[in-house]
């Protein structure tokens, strides 16, 4: 995995190198660009992005960028010392820029919320940036922030919101051509989503207007996405953004601009208003809380719970049986826009058979344990655990929706903002 | 004298009570807030969740008493809105939990009390009896009729305990198959305690289920 650092310091970037030095990830391959080299890359960027603003028609780019062939380019927000005529710099200036111009599919934003560890509000870490993800350096040493695994956490410390670094540059590229080759059509229906009522109901007021504000949400295009959006792109005017949308049909490196840009904005709403609520789809660990009778082990022990958390294939610790009957026809098909299995809610909550299921279970005295989800850790744990342990919290999250209430474990020195989203 | 809401009860109310004020915010303000006014106010309502899970906590103080929202459940369209109260007494060495509960249907305002056993006298049995107080308050006015007779009839209700009066008082409001059943599960789940909800399933089942 090539991975290229951003600063204007080169001490902080090395820091950051070697904090994902620390992370031991197998095949990183981190490269530094720094000072005077990093202020040359960023103006042949932004050459080339006058060059498809002022003649989209004719855009072709010749020469590479210095953030082409990486995976992922890590920038620290702060790069108010870099020589620059004009404004102080800072990554969410630029980042947008980066992601569309360059063959570079993510990009992260470091240090831009010092102070935040865990994301209390929204779960996506940082809801404002414009960067695909904002970490903080000493979230880079986590190993399991690009694994996604829990036994690779670092003191247990892995936030359910976390994509894992490692597998989201392909999963980008997967995303971008996705987009590519739909840019007119439509954004539900092309994803499997619902676009009516009464399912549409399930996604937010705030998902239903977040991406297209002009439109009702089944109307929704990729390409309306481009127009009305200026995550990205936010310098470029309205006639500019309709120019390269023009453009795209035509010419190939204008269309990989729109479809990286609609891309990233898509997968920020499956974060922010899919993903984080669990209302329009589930993923297994709060789809077990739901229905526990679901679990393939014995409910009454932790052990069944962690390994629905922890199993990377179908039936996904469930029953099998009823996974196969029940589960398995509601599962979102486009796996590259979520980070790990998901389920269309809608269909399983009005699945009959569950509804009895659930009712047989509580009259045949199952036993289930007292488990709760913990979201900074990934893992299930006991809501009143023995010995002198912390008892989880719970915090109730600013997203609209049935599902908002959640509970942390509260890992020692991981900073969890904002504080007031505790209930208790 | 007054007393705490038992654990096993607050567990179920606190997110009955969350779901009820829930539901209420999406009442059109209007009809809110006609509710609001033939009720004496808002200082009687817990229009936000914080205010219901304190009245919930000091349910043995009738000064802090407040109506709570109770959960609307789709299809049920025979009352408009109703509200409860609990009040929780100490005395002769045993704790026990009234109800109120405030329907509101075609703009009148209907009154019931959930009482536990006396310990003696006629109503020596779980029960529930039409009212004329809310929070305390003697409503004379012409929403609620001054003839309602408030001792009689007092039903008798199946249950044995300040958990299963609660029961029956959802039970009434929403019934059992499709009423409370999904009432107590939807409530609980939306806050991750199915634990909780398979135990209270099984204490509704006890009370309402079929004998098989």
């Amino acid at each position: 995995m090539r991975v290229l650092v951003c600063d204007d310091q080169k001490e902080r970037a090395e820091e950051a190198r070697e904090a994902i030095r620390r992370s031991e990830l197998d095949d990183a391959d981190v490269e530094l660009l720094v000072g005077r080299d990093l202020t040359n890359a960023l103006a042949a960027l932004f050459r080339r992005v006058k060059e498809s603003v002022d003649n989209p028609a004719g855009y072709a780019p010749a020469e590479a960028l210095r953030f082409d062939g990486f995976d992922l380019v890590i920038f620290d927000n702060n790069l108010s010392e870099l020589e620059f005529d004009g404004a102080r710099l800072t990554a969410e200036s630029m980042v947008g820029y980066v992601r569309a111009f360059s063959d570079c599919p993510y990009c992260v934003s470091l240090n831009k919320n010092p102070d935040v560890g865990f994301d209390l509000r929204y779960l996506v870490g940082d809801h404002e940036t414009r960067a695909d993800l904002a970490l903080n350096t000493d979230h880079l040493e986590n190993r399991g922030l690009w694994t996604g695994r829990q036994d690779d956490a670092l003191d247990g410390f892995l936030p359910w919101y976390w994509p894992a670094l490692a597998d989201v540059p392909e999963r980008r590229r997967e995303q971008v051509r996705f987009v590519q080759e739909r840019l007119m059509g439509k954004v539900l229906s092309s994803l499997g989503l619902p676009e009516a009522e009464p399912s549409l109901s399930y996604l937010s007021r705030h998902g239903r207007g977040a991406l297209v504000p002009s439109k009702s949400a089944g109307d929704w295009l990729f390409i309306d996405m481009f127009l009305e959006r200026d995550r990205s792109l936010p310098a470029e005017s309205l006639d500019s953004r309709k120019a390269l949308a023009s453009s795209a049909a035509e010419s190939e490196p204008v269309a990989e601009v729109v479809a990286r840009v609609i891309a990233a904005d898509l997968d920020l709403w499956f974060r922010r208003d899919l993903v984080a609520p669990q209302e329009m789809l589930v993923d297994v660990p709060h789809l077990v809380m739901r229905m526990p009778f679901l679990l393939a082990g014995d409910p009454s022990e932790t052990k069944a719970w962690q390994d629905a958390v922890a199993s990377e294939s179908a039936p996904f610790g469930l029953d099998a049986e009823i996974y196969r009957a029940q589960v398995a026809k509601a599962r979102f098909q486009h796996g590259m826009w979520v980070p790990r299995p998901m389920f269309l809610w809608p269909l399983l909550k009005e699945n009959e058979v569950l509804d009895d299921l659930f009712f047989k279970a509580a009259s045949s005295e199952t036993e289930i344990a007292d488990v709760v989800f913990c979201e900074d850790r990934s893992m299930f744990a006991p809501r009143v655990p023995g010995g002198d342990q912390s008892p989880p919290r719970e915090f109730t999250a600013e997203f609209e929706g049935a599902s908002a209430r959640r509970v942390v474990a509260v890992v020692p020195g991981y900073e969890y903002r904002p504080w007031s989203r505790f209930v208790d | 004298m007054a007393s705490a809401l038992p654990e096993e009860m607050r567990r179920l109310l606190l997110p009955y009570a969350r779901a009820g004020v829930s539901d209420w915010s999406q009442v059109p303000g209007h009809v809110r807030g006609a509710m609001v006014t033939s009720l004496g106010g808002p200082r009687r309502i817990a229009l936000k969740e914080e205010e219901a899970e304190y009245a919930l906590a000091t349910s043995g103080n009738p000064d802090s008493a407040k109506l709570i929202p109770m959960p609307r459940i789709p299809g049920n369209v025979g009352f408009q809105q109703a509200f409860f109260s609990p009040l929780v007494t100490d005395g002769g060495g045993s704790t026990r939990v009234a109800f109120e509960v405030v329907v509101i249907a075609r703009g009148n305002i209907l009154p019931y009390r959930f009482e536990q056993a006396m310990r003696s006298g006629t109503h020596t049995y779980d029960h529930v009896q039409m009212s004329r107080e809310i929070l305390g308050r003697t409503y004379t006015i012409d929403k609620v009729p001054d003839w309602l007779p408030t001792r009689y009839p007092a039903h008798p209700l199946p249950s044995r305990d300040a958990l299963g009066l609660f029961l029956c008082v959802l039970t009434s409001m929403h019934g059992y198959r499709g009423g409370s059943q999904e009432i107590v599960r939807d409530v609980l789940v939306k806050e991750h305690r199915s634990a909780d909800a398979m135990r209270y399933l099984r204490r509704l089942d006890a009370l309402f289920g079929d004998d098989d």
